[in-house]
């Protein structure tokens, strides 16, 4: 019994260790890599570079407007997370706490809209935001955005909803609170955890879609941080430094937001822990 | 509950905009054309079926997409799902590198799909990727295994890509174990079950719906897989790693055929909700019984 | 009661209004021919005596080699025209981006007033009626006119009506490293089994011969198989002159793919099958593979130190093919997608200072590329600074064959199938035989 679970805990450090191996190893490589020439990472591709050059970055931040798109990401990230969360919080409790003509159907219509192939939205999207005089416009970006959030949001917000007791709005109906307040100050509160999770992931789409970003803007002033990508990998383009440099300046904000936006997760998980 | 109506209406109303501004245009163009031949610049003209009878009785490329979507799908729904709630339920013994390793795990998946596949794509790379070096240093010195073009690994690096990477699943069930009462956990250990029982029988049931979420979540995300597939093999070699939405996105972009595309875009919709009612039948999602 | 949720609403509504209202006045006024209801953007009219506002995407931007000329050609219209015109630049990162945004406007019918028409985006302007043809801007001005040059304007012309105006000429033959050549003890080949003896003797002094890609267009590896077909005597050299062409399964393909395959498994870099253009490039540069086969804009990296190594471009030569071949063909360039007349006209005047001798001499300094016209020249500090371009335009000017790229000829999803078949070519998973059926069959896909 005790081998037995030594052989056990030996094989759960391994198998933390290989994840934690394959999700940061990639990137420490292409960290070290930014700082290199490119004949140092074609010929020594593992290993430190001579000298931690900055030239890479610098050089990054002249090709591309990083500074305009990086506000731009942030002003869609959180706006498209708002709109998404409210939106679907209502709806999500609506359908995870009553019954009424006409639930099923809902959901399985918005379940559709996590089916629908992006690239045969491409073209009719574009349509829509046009007419709408959105093209080219943040707030068309936010509102598509929140939209493509739609599904996930719902499941992962409703499937939380449905894990409160429902003795808690019973309690509060008795009280005498109406529909309204039970939903603010009863529901919202305790439900702080499943929004944490879905803004996580509603704020990693906003930051990471480059296809409708491209296609639904058109000027610098309304373009978002994948697109800086591309700049650095035009058909007849062989900067391996800069791109790597490029990659990291796209990625590290990400990162850097995640772990804000964690500590939300994390002290929604505690609330929640703590109303058991 | 009948004073609630108005108010669930209210409540509802915002997606279902939401909804049709988005998607709605969309859903309607995608199969209304799926009938037509529709090419760039031109306007569609209605063929009946013949783009259905095509897909289905000649083309070996929509056969190949179709297969590799359904084996991705169900490595996603299983091993992927598997990965994530084993490591949630690791996490959650709180040991010293908890904190570390979740954020560390999220990292490949706050990174958009195509730095993914950069990035991949370097790390692979014949001549001067990380991994064939690594390989080389131990002594394999003239190792040169063409990880994404070679047609014996290329399924399976694509696959790698995305594969390991559920911290999604993962955060979501920690969510959810956080959820649970800690007086259960508690009477549980009284009684003396050990650490793998508790979670056998205690947490992994409780978990059930949420499981059930992240497999339809992980499963469907295949239904969309494409900037991964696009940076790095483009479909190769041949048609090994190409998917459905590879193919559509080819089909209308680079054939410049709408209507085709879209017939396919339409047989991906149908196949993705015979998919969710599949899931939903094994998981019972919907029948709150928690 | 239900006052809450209706303010809530009502307030996202005004939000989104409001977000409406701006901006609108550098919206275009362009509704485009096939355009339905769909075009009821917000007008506001300000634009009644100011200049007129048109819209130019351009890829030319980041590291992409024709961003330096690309910004200068702009700045100076600007200062030339600004009054009469304002060019509303709209960057697309990436070739591909470009494409798939420019389809995706076309079918929508929301054009913008300047295409690019590389990629096939000229068959769909032209087959949709969605372009104007430069006819009557030409016979107006005679001047425009003699800048392209009549071989230019022949290129880009079908039933009598000139699409698009070519911007540059691409003359392309291989750069070869001298030291390595000398090495092998090795002249640049005169015959493609010569060339693969070549092959085998730079392989034997311990250099890696060819810098082959197959990755994205498979742009380096396609440029040696048009060779291979193009100087392969009349029929093949006409299929390389064929826009279009529906089979490819002819004689000269298929051992033209031969020769492609063995050079894909014996004489190439470890990582070319799935190689990108960057993958190529750098092995070439760094001094890892021996010959590259790519036009002049890459002249301008041989001397470039973060590319490659001090004193690299020295060491390039530039030849013609095998059999005395090069590559010989006109971009296709700028096309007009404008619906209103003002608007055409304004894009016409941009066009043409792109095109004309300044403009062109400004991309020949900036980005190496080739005008069009004969009467512009390189400057003398230019020739000094990249003797290998001079040597160029001579491989260009004494090559006896000549002949187009793939690219230019044929459909662009014939263009995207390359990266996915030839893998298959170089692991034996197709023979030539198969991989020309399938190029046939995916030809045969295009609408």
């Amino acid at each position: 019994m005790k081998g037995m679970k030594f052989l056990l805990s030996i094989l759960k450090y391994l198998f933390v260790l290989t994840i934690i191996v394959l999700s940061i190893g990639p990137f420490i490589w292409v960290f070290i890599s930014s700082f290199k020439t490119n004949a140092e990472i074609l010929n020594y591709s593992i290993g430190w570079p001579q000298s931690f050059k900055i030239s890479n970055y610098l050089m990054a931040f002249k090709i591309a407007p990083l500074t305009q798109f990086y506000l731009n990401s942030v002003i869609v990230g959180i706006f498209g997370t708002i709109l998404n969360l409210i939106i679907l919080g209502m709806s999500a409790y609506v359908i995870a706490r009553f019954d009424f003509k006409g639930k099923k159907a809902i959901v399985g219509i918005c379940s559709l809209s996590l089916l629908i192939p992006g690239a045969a939205m491409l073209q009719p999207l574009y349509l829509t935001v046009n007419t709408l005089g959105l093209y080219d416009k943040l707030i068309g970006l936010v509102i598509v955005y929140a939209g493509f959030g739609l599904p996930a949001s719902l499941y992962i917000i409703s499937s939380y909803f449905q894990t409160i007791p429902k003795e808690m709005e019973e309690s509060a109906s008795l009280d005498g609170a109406g529909f309204i307040r039970t939903f603010v100050s009863i529901i919202l509160p305790i439900a702080k955890p499943g929004f944490g999770t879905a803004a996580v992931l509603q704020f990693l789409l906003c930051w990471n879609e480059f296809q409708f970003a491209i296609t639904l803007t058109t000027g610098n002033k309304s373009r978002t941080l994948p697109l800086a990508l591309y700049y650095f990998k035009s058909q007849f383009a062989s900067d391996y430094g800069v791109m790597f440099a490029a990659t990291v300046i796209v990625i590290i904000p990400s990162i850097i937001v995640y772990m804000l936006l964690q500590k939300q997760v994390v002290s929604g998980l505690a609330a929640g822990a703590v109303k058991g | 509950m009948a004073k609630n109506k108005g108010y669930i209406a209210l409540f509802l109303i915002p997606t279902i905009i939401l909804f049709v501004v988005v998607y709605a245009v969309s859903i309607v163009i995608l199969a209304g054309t799926s009938f037509t031949e529709w090419a760039t610049g031109t306007k569609p003209v209605f063929i009946g079926l013949s783009n259905y009878i095509k897909m289905f009785t000649d083309d070996s490329d929509f056969t190949r997409s179709l297969i590799n979507t359904v084996i991705w799908i169900i490595l996603q729904s299983t091993a992927h799902v598997f990965i994530g709630v084993l490591f949630a339920i690791i996490l959650n013994m709180k040991e010293f590198y908890w904190k570390f390793a979740r954020t560390v795990f999220m990292i490949p998946n706050i990174i958009s799909g195509a730095a993914v596949g950069m990035l991949f794509l370097c790390i692979l790379n014949p001549e001067f990727g990380a991994i064939n070096s690594i390989i080389r240093l131990f002594g394999f010195k003239d190792f040169s295994q063409n990880w994404f073009m070679d047609y014996r690994t290329s399924f399976f690096s694509v696959t790698m890509t995305w594969l390991p990477y559920a911290a999604v699943v993962t955060i979501l069930v920690l969510a959810e174990i956080a959820a649970i009462p800690e007086g259960l956990f508690e009477s549980a250990r009284i009684d003396g079950a050990s650490e793998i029982k508790v979670n056998l029988y205690i947490v992994l049931p409780l978990l059930r719906n949420i499981i059930g979420t992240c497999v339809i979540l992980s499963g469907t995300s295949m239904l969309q897989k494409l900037d991964i597939i696009m940076m790095t093999t483009g479909g190769g070699p041949g048609n090994q790693t190409m998917n459905l939405p590879m193919y559509i996105y080819k089909t209308a972009l680079m054939d410049n055929n709408f209507g085709y595309s879209n017939t396919v875009g339409t047989f991906l919709v149908v196949f993705g909700i015979v998919l969710v009612l599949l899931y939903r039948r094994i998981f019972k999602i919907g029948n709150s019984d928690t | 009661m239900k006052k809450p949720v209706a303010l809530l609403l009502a307030s996202l509504m005004v939000a989104s209004l409001a977000a409406c209202g701006t901006n609108t006045a550098s919206e275009s006024t362009t509704s485009a021919a096939v355009s339905t209801s769909t075009q009821t953007s917000a007008q506001t009219g300000a634009e009644a005596k100011s200049p007129v506002t048109i819209k130019y995407p351009t890829y030319r931007v980041g590291t992409h080699y024709s961003a330096a000329f690309e910004k200068e050609q702009i700045a100076k219209f600007n200062e030339k025209f600004g009054n009469e015109v304002k060019v509303q630049v709209e960057e697309i990162p990436s070739d591909t981006a470009y494409n798939d945004k420019m389809k995706i406007l076309a079918a929508s019918g929301d054009l913008p007033d300047v295409v690019m028409g590389k990629n096939g985006i000229n068959e769909i302007l032209i087959k949709g009626n969605l372009a104007t043809p430069f006819n009557e801007y030409l016979d107006k001005d005679s001047e425009w006119k003699a800048d392209i040059g009549d071989e230019a304007i022949a290129a880009n012309t079908r039933d009598g009506k000139v699409w698009s105006i070519s911007d540059q000429k691409q003359v392309i033959g291989y750069f070869y490293n001298k030291e390595m050549f000398e090495k092998a003890g090795i002249k640049p080949a005169e015959t493609w089994d010569e060339f693969l003896a070549n092959c085998d003797k730079l392989k034997s002094a311990g250099f890696t011969p060819l810098a082959l890609m197959t990755g994205e267009n498979a742009w380096t590896t396609n440029l040696m198989l048009s060779s291979i077909v193009g100087t392969s005597g009349e029929a093949g050299n006409k299929f390389m002159n064929t826009l279009h062409p529906a089979s490819f399964e002819t004689p000269e393909m298929i051992e033209g793919l031969k020769k492609i395959q063995i050079m894909l498994k014996k004489y190439t870099t470890k990582d070319a099958i799935g190689a990108v253009y960057a993958n190529a490039a750098n092995n070439f540069e760094q001094g890892k593979a021996a010959i590259i086969a790519n036009g002049p804009w890459m002249i301008g990296d041989f001397s470039d130190k973060s590319k490659s190594p001090e004193g690299f471009d020295k060491k390039v030569g530039v030849a013609a093919y095998p059999g005395s071949g090069a590559f010989l063909s006109y971009e296709v360039g700028y096309m007009i997608g404008s619906d209103a007349q003002d608007k055409k006209d304004a894009a016409a005047k941009f066009i043409k200072y792109k095109t004309s001798a300044e403009g062109q001499s400004i991309a020949l300094e900036l980005g190496n590329v080739l005008p069009v016209s004969d009467k512009v020249q390189p400057s003398e500090e230019f020739k000094q600074k990249y003797p290998v371009f001079v040597e160029t335009i001579d491989v260009g000017n004494s090559a006896k064959v000549k002949y187009q790229y793939f690219d230019t000829i044929v459909f662009p999803n014939v263009t995207d199938t390359w990266k996915n078949l030839y893998p298959e070519l170089a692991f034996d998973k197709l023979t030539a035989e198969q991989f020309a059926k399938k190029l046939t069959e995916v030809a045969a896909k295009n609408k």
